[in-house]
């Protein structure tokens, strides 16, 4: 059962990935809607796992990703992004993102991959 | 509430947000013919956003339009966009709003949206096409050049332990990069690795690892378990093989008997990169200021959106505590004794009450430049299409009105500004032959007054042509008196009658429903009322009253024959009981009754509703003096019963086909005994006459 952390800047991603989640037996956390939130809450909120969304406003996915490992060297953040940014998602990979999900994406691949990483 | 419904709420109210947010981005850029940095990096992300909402819905026609035109902003993000290329930028995302806000609106009346607009996508393409080749790139080489000169480097022998196969699951996407993931991962416990296919940045990687899988063949001085245990944490992995090599037993390539290192100096290389883009850099920057800020992050948080249907909730809830309260306050048990310990206690009560159903009201309350904005665009697109040029000034967008409100103002406006630029403001020679100014203008004004809102549409334009709307009106058969026994003002209101407008002279913008009765019905809905004034040559201006509070209705109860009703408060001058003879005849047979040297008519209850009642005389009865707008006038029932506060509920569909506002009722309650009362719309009352 692990504390997962959604940071998204659309209400319906979190929602979506809120819902997904709330049928497995892990627990949200805590919820953020840009980069720089996201950072202070994972200092707080210590989740085990992060979903983060590459495109926000104020602070994107890629640098909250650095600054997050920053913090916390062991942390497991996994990206969020639609098709076609595959730059930021190649520096995610390489700015120690633990893994990629692509939308659209549905429960079960979503679910199975959250699981890998406990 | 299934939870997909509640989805696609969601989605669509999002959508709709970041698309108006998207017209205010570009309204205000058409007027400078450029989008600034930050304007850019919005309008990209706005349409990443959408995309990736609409795919997780499963409206691709909607994610491969917004792809389209992510695609083009991509584009101008990185290499920019030459002076000539905004305007037809800026009308092609316009049309990309609209495309989407139709798909929207389809999607939330029939449930699923059409396909996709061929010419739209095509037009985007070659937008994109078009501004790709314009361009001369500065030629940066798509991979880093210096990871191929350390190959080639004269190295040491490298010595492979183990052969790894890795094959991720069908259709995971980008393959490539996901084998960039796994090389990562392995990297802390292999300082040596060599990946067939080589190098996993070139174009064509991802499709060989989607056909034959990856392979990497590395060096290590752990456990294997420990290789086995990282691959087993990757993301959308198949299978894998970890597999020792015994110089003898495998058959290791001769590409990639060369050491690379897996030191981060490969990895620096990463930066000519073309597909890079610069915000990561400067988002650094923010983040350091912003995490030091970060208490203020939290603290801009003061907003929180809320399901609408939990506010209609809680507004009924408010309206039974009201009903339950006078049922308490006017219980029968008491008898008419003074009871002053249970007087200031309800008093006390009656106060709280209020107060809860003031801030119920008020957390409903939206400013009204949420259905303004949408204006701007309207304006926009009707003026570019009859070639006008019209200004719309807004006064007054942060008025408070209720959510209901906006909701019911949006097409009623819509069709109004239409109509003013359509036939209302003239072509720029034309008001230039006036005396005018080229451009036209539009005022869209909102207000208060303690009950009402007040808004104001005035153009300065032509004003109304009474001699075209009588020849309309004659050709419609519209006309009960003499054409020059009609005021202007009369004149004007014909224009309201349903059959004035029809198909033939709606141009392509009037949308659901026909006509200025559409406008004023809708508006009458929501208890509001709607008048025009007009001064030929000058401009028109259309005025839209709609009262503040929708819900809980002060008024005095009376009633006829067996039938009660309540009358709001605002419309009761006096009550009185008649004296015999103080109601007499007109010369038409009117029964009238003068009140302070004034005269008015008098309306009984029983003939206007047809209700049997004993009574007859007017002295038998009692006599309410009612204001509305259009006139004064009284009424004739039975009883008074008093002054209540009820909860106004419209009335069950089956009755309100026959009996509507224009017939004088405007909804029903319950009364705290149980009683069904009728609502009086006073506005509408004698109309019915």
């Amino acid at each position: 059962m692990a504390k997962i952390m959604i940071v998204d800047d659309a209400a319906f991603m979190r929602i979506t990935i809120k819902n997904m989640l709330q049928k497995s037996e892990h627990v949200v956390v805590g919820e953020a809607e840009n980069g720089a939130i996201a950072v202070e809450k994972y200092r707080e909120l210590k989740p085990d796992i992060v979903t983060m969304d590459i495109t926000m406003p104020e602070m994107d996915g890629l640098a909250a990703l650095k600054a997050i490992r920053a913090q916390d060297s062991n942390a497991k953040v996994i990206m969020v992004s639609a098709m076609g940014q595959e730059a930021m998602v190649r520096d995610a990979v390489l700015g120690g993102a633990k893994g990629f999900i692509v939308k659209p994406f549905k429960e079960e691949g979503f679910l199975n991959a959250i699981s890998k990483l406990i | 509430m299934s939870t997909e419904e509640s989805m696609l709420d969601v989605y669509i109210y999002e959508t709709q947000q970041l698309l108006q947010s998207l017209d205010d981005i570009l309204l205000d850029g058409e007027g400078v013919e450029r989008l600034t940095e930050d304007q850019i990096n919005e309008v990209f992300r706005v349409m990443h956003t959408i995309k990736g909402a609409s795919s997780m819905m499963e409206f691709d026609e909607i994610a491969e339009i917004a792809h389209a035109t992510e695609d083009i902003f991509a584009q101008i993000r990185e290499l920019g966009a030459a002076d000539s290329q905004w305007p037809p930028v800026f009308n092609l995302v316009f049309r990309v709003v609209s495309f989407f806000n139709n798909e929207l609106e389809k999607i939330q009346s029939a449930g699923k949206p059409d396909g996709v607009d061929v010419e739209l996508m095509n037009a985007l393409h070659e937008q994109l096409a078009q501004m790709k080749s314009g361009i001369q790139s500065a030629a940066v080489p798509d991979m880093p050049a210096e990871r191929t000169v350390e190959h080639s480097s004269s190295a040491d022998p490298f010595t492979p332990h183990y052969k790894i196969r890795v094959l991720f699951e069908e259709n995971c996407q980008m393959e490539a990069i996901r084998a960039l993931g796994v090389r990562e991962s392995l990297k802390e416990i292999c300082p040596y690795i060599a990946t067939v296919p080589k190098d996993l940045d070139a174009a064509d990687s991802a499709a060989v690892i989607k056909a034959d899988g990856l392979l990497l063949y590395v060096q290590t001085d752990d456990n294997p378990d420990e290789i086995r245990h990282r691959l087993e944490a990757t993301l959308f992995l198949k299978k894998f093989s970890v597999v020792p090599i015994d110089g003898s037993d495998e058959e290791v390539p001769e590409s990639i008997r060369v050491k690379i290192p897996t030191e981060p100096r490969a990895v620096a290389a990463e930066s000519p990169n073309v597909g890079k883009v610069v915000i990561p850099a400067a988002a650094e920057v923010k983040a350091t200021a912003s995490s030091s800020s970060g208490a203020e992050g939290f603290a801009k948080q003061n907003f929180i959106s809320v399901n609408v249907n939990k506010l209609d909730s809680l507004l009924n809830m408010v309206g039974e505590i009201v009903t339950a309260q006078s049922m308490v306050i006017n219980n029968a048990d008491f008898g008419s004794q003074q009871h002053d310990s249970f007087d200031s206690a309800t008093k006390q009560l009656h106060t709280l009450i209020n107060e809860l159903q003031d801030i119920v009201m008020s957390i409903r309350m939206l400013p009204i430049s949420t259905v303004f904005q949408k204006m701007r665009r309207l304006v926009r697109d009707v003026s570019k299409k009859v070639n006008k040029e019209v200004e719309l000034v807004l006064i007054g967008e942060e008025t408070e009105v209720d959510k209901n409100v906006i909701d019911s103002l949006a097409d009623p406006l819509m069709h109004i500004i239409r109509n003013s630029i359509d036939h209302g403001i003239g072509t720029p020679e034309e008001r230039i032959k006036a005396g005018k100014p080229e451009k036209g203008r539009i005022v869209l004004e909102a207000r208060t007054t303690g009950s009402d809102v007040i808004v104001t549409v005035s153009d300065d334009g032509r004003g109304l042509q009474r001699d075209m709307i009588l020849k309309k009106a004659r050709e419609k058969g519209l006309l009960s008196k003499p054409e020059s026994e009609l005021s202007d003002k009369e004149v004007y209101s014909l224009i309201f009658l349903p059959g004035f407008s029809t198909k033939d002279s709606v141009t392509e913008f009037s949308g659901r429903g026909v006509g200025m009765d559409v406008v004023r019905r809708n508006i009458n809905q929501i208890g509001g009322s709607v008048s025009i004034e007009s001064e030929p040559g000058r401009g028109t201006t259309h005025i839209i009253r709609i009262p503040l509070t929708l819900t809980i209705v002060d008024g005095m109860r009376f009633s006829t024959g067996n039938i009660n009703f309540i009358v709001p408060i605002v419309s009761v001058k006096t009550a009185m009981e008649p004296k015999p003879n103080d109601v007499f005849l007109d010369p038409d047979g009117n029964e009238m009754i003068m009140l302070q040297d004034q005269c008015y008519s008098v309306v009984r209850m029983s003939n206007l509703f047809h209700i049997d009642t004993p009574v007859e005389k007017p002295e038998d009865g009692m006599l309410m003096h009612l204001t509305s707008e259009e006139s004064d006038f009284c009424i004739l029932f039975d009883r008074l019963d008093g002054e209540y506060q009820v909860v106004a509920k419209t009335l069950p569909n089956y009755l309100s086909k026959c009996v509507t506002r224009l017939a004088g009722i405007s909804g029903c309650t319950v009364m705290g005994d149980g009683s069904i009362n009728l609502i009086v719309d006073v506005n509408n009352l004698k109309a019915s006459d």
